[in-house]
């Protein structure tokens, strides 16, 4: 296996795509609202380490935009899911459940 | 993108002064709701709107110019930056006015969070400064959706806001990596020339990127967020999340059709296509689902997608002249109106805690003015002639029916054809509130109420006079896009 290997790209694409799909999966499937919410990190994440190793294998010389913007994901996950949690933490207070099928009220 | 740092990089900077007002009056505003007793909270709202005029002036006098592969200020920018600022400044002077306002402070902050990604999306010319301003919007948005503390509506439109977002900015940033290791750039123009040697399938990972912008503009697929968010968040939080980052959302999808697609490719005949589809298909959702609800914040949410739709038809015929102008109009016809319509929704919210058919029956009677004006917003929405909604929807017709561009004619003219069908049935939703507004009486006698307050006057005569005025001096209008 030539084209799998740590030095290969396409490997760590595998990796990734692997990790978006867990993640799109835990988003459509999870009842619970903190499971949808790891679920998109893990979609954040994945797209993180698909701009570090494109940065990595195919970007020109001089050229960090890839791993630039993997720090920026960083930085913009963290503050969506501390905005998540604190939106999560809301609805815990005002229905005591964080269920998405029990906590529906809207467009009724 | 040059490695080298330029020389003149004050000149680069000044590019950039709407947006620092605005960036400077969040910390601004953080530090004077520290040291304000609670009383005066009200003045941080007075120093974000200073900090929105600021941006305001500072996007008229601005020239047209560039820092490289990252902003682009052209001849639409001044007016596009002008729109979000004297939106967000006219947001913020309806806020003074709700008295119950939890959180002044944070409030205001938000909103300029708001309007400054909105401004940043509506500027860049490259898929990170993009999807940071679309971000931005998002955390600010996400947390205004559920500002009414201990609401269960509001905490569930907030949560759905935030999964859904989370979501479609994922996507985004999935499609944005893509992007880059295809082509090696992140700048619109690198990607549009890296681009042109590709095959059409290559333009599937632009798509992806689009599905965050779709999101915020509230078109069909990525629509589904926006009746619950309306219904569930107060009435202001709605006015601030869904004007002026549709205005910066509509922007930057213009300057990435303009730029990343490359003409050579198929491109404008499969994005025509595309851009025609989505649009055709908001149209017809909204006309259709309009008619079945019973809640006019939820109507107004069908309104925005649908005028989404007509915003996003005009996109479809980009390559002709006068398309962008066409597009700007008609989201300018319909924040002014949308703005007034929701100034009047958040007096009801207040006088009787909900915005369902029901609770506005005998508005008529208790608030004349009030229904009035209500009305008159209602009526400029459906595109009733002398208003402005009539002539925003009315250039976006002329604009798809003289569209001449090959593969993408036919279904432009579709969606052309359902533009004016979906207007017609959704009339008839704008009329169900009208009616329950001012024919049918109150279930209980009307109460004693107090005075709509002075700031909420002020917005609601800026907008009529605005909704009036655009449609009385369309020509100054169009001319000042020009």
């Amino acid at each position: 296996m030539d084209e799998f290997g740590p030095h290969d790209l396409a490997s760590y694409l595998l990796v990734a795509v692997v990790l978006f799909c867990a993640g799109v999966l835990a988003v459509a499937t999870r009842r619970n609202a903190i499971g949808v919410l790891i679920g998109l990190e893990l979609m954040l994440n994945a797209a993180a380490l698909q701009f570090a190793a494109y940065g990595h294998f195919r970007a020109l010389p001089n050229d960090s935009q890839g791993q630039t913007a993997a720090v920026f994901v960083l930085v913009v996950a963290a503050a969506e899911a501390a905005v998540a949690l604190a939106l999560l933490f809301a609805v815990y207070r005002t229905s005591k459940d964080i269920d998405l099928e029990q906590t529906q009220e809207l467009g009724s | 993108m040059s490695a080298s740092f330029p020389t003149d990089a004050a000149a680069q900077v000044a590019q950039l002064w709407p947006e620092l007002w605005l960036a400077a009056g969040i910390p601004a505003v953080l530090v004077a709701d520290m040291l304000l007793p609670t009383a005066k909270k009200v003045a941080t709202a007075w120093l974000g709107i200073g900090a929105c005029l600021a941006a305001a002036i500072a996007a008229c006098s601005g020239a047209p110019g560039s820092i490289e592969g990252m902003i682009t200020v052209d001849a639409m920018t001044p007016f596009v930056r002008c729109l979000i600022a004297s939106l967000t400044a006219l947001l913020l002077v309806l806020g003074t006015g709700q008295r119950a306002l939890a959180d002044r402070g944070a409030h205001t902050v938000c909103v300029l969070g708001v309007a400054l990604g909105s401004s940043i999306a509506a500027v860049s010319a490259n898929l990170l400064p993009l999807w940071l301003g679309l971000e931005m919007v998002s955390l600010g948005s996400y947390g205004l959706a559920a500002w009414k503390g201990g609401d269960r509506r509001a905490a569930e439109a907030g949560m759905k806001f935030v999964l859904f977002g989370g979501l479609a900015s994922a996507c985004t940033l999935f499609g944005m990596s893509h992007v880059y290791g295809l082509t090696g750039h992140l700048d619109f123009v690198g990607i549009g020339a890296a681009f042109a040697n590709m095959p059409v399938v290559a333009l599937a990972a632009l798509g992806l990127v689009a599905v965050g912008v779709a999101y915020k503009l509230t078109i069909v697929p990525f629509h589904f967020y926006a009746p619950d968010v309306y219904e569930g968040a107060p009435a202001l939080s709605v006015a601030v999340v869904g004007l002026a980052p549709k205005v910066g959302a509509l922007v930057a999808l213009a300057r990435g059709v303009q730029l990343a697609v490359p003409r050579t490719l198929a491109g404008p005949e499969v994005l025509g296509t595309a851009l025609a589809a989505a649009a055709g298909a908001s149209l017809l959702l909204a006309a259709f689902t309009a008619l079945a609800q019973r809640d006019a914040k939820r109507i107004l949410a069908f309104s925005g997608i649908g005028h989404a739709g007509t915003a996003v038809l005009a996109l479809a015929c980009l390559p002709a002249e006068g398309a962008l102008r066409a597009a700007l109009l008609q989201v300018l016809s319909y924040s002014v109106a949308t703005l007034g319509a929701l100034a009047c929704l958040a007096v009801v919210e207040q006088d009787r805690g909900s915005c369902r058919l029901e609770a506005l029956r005998g508005l008529g009677r208790e608030r004349p003015w009030l229904a009035a004006l209500l009305c008159v917003f209602l009526f400029s929405l459906a595109g009733v002639p002398p208003l402005a909604g009539f002539f925003g929807k009315w250039v976006v017709l002329q604009q798809a029916l003289g569209f001449g561009f090959g593969g993408a004619r036919s279904a432009v003219g579709v969606a052309a054809l359902l533009l004016v069908l979906s207007t017609a049935l959704s009339a008839w939703a704008y009329l169900l509130v009208v009616r329950a507004v001012v024919l049918q009486p109150a279930a209980e006698p009307a109460r004693p109420s107090e005075r709509v307050a002075m700031p909420v006057v002020v917005v609601l005569a800026i907008c009529g006079a605005a909704v009036l005025a655009i449609g009385f001096w369309l020509d100054r209008c169009v001319a000042l896009l020009a």
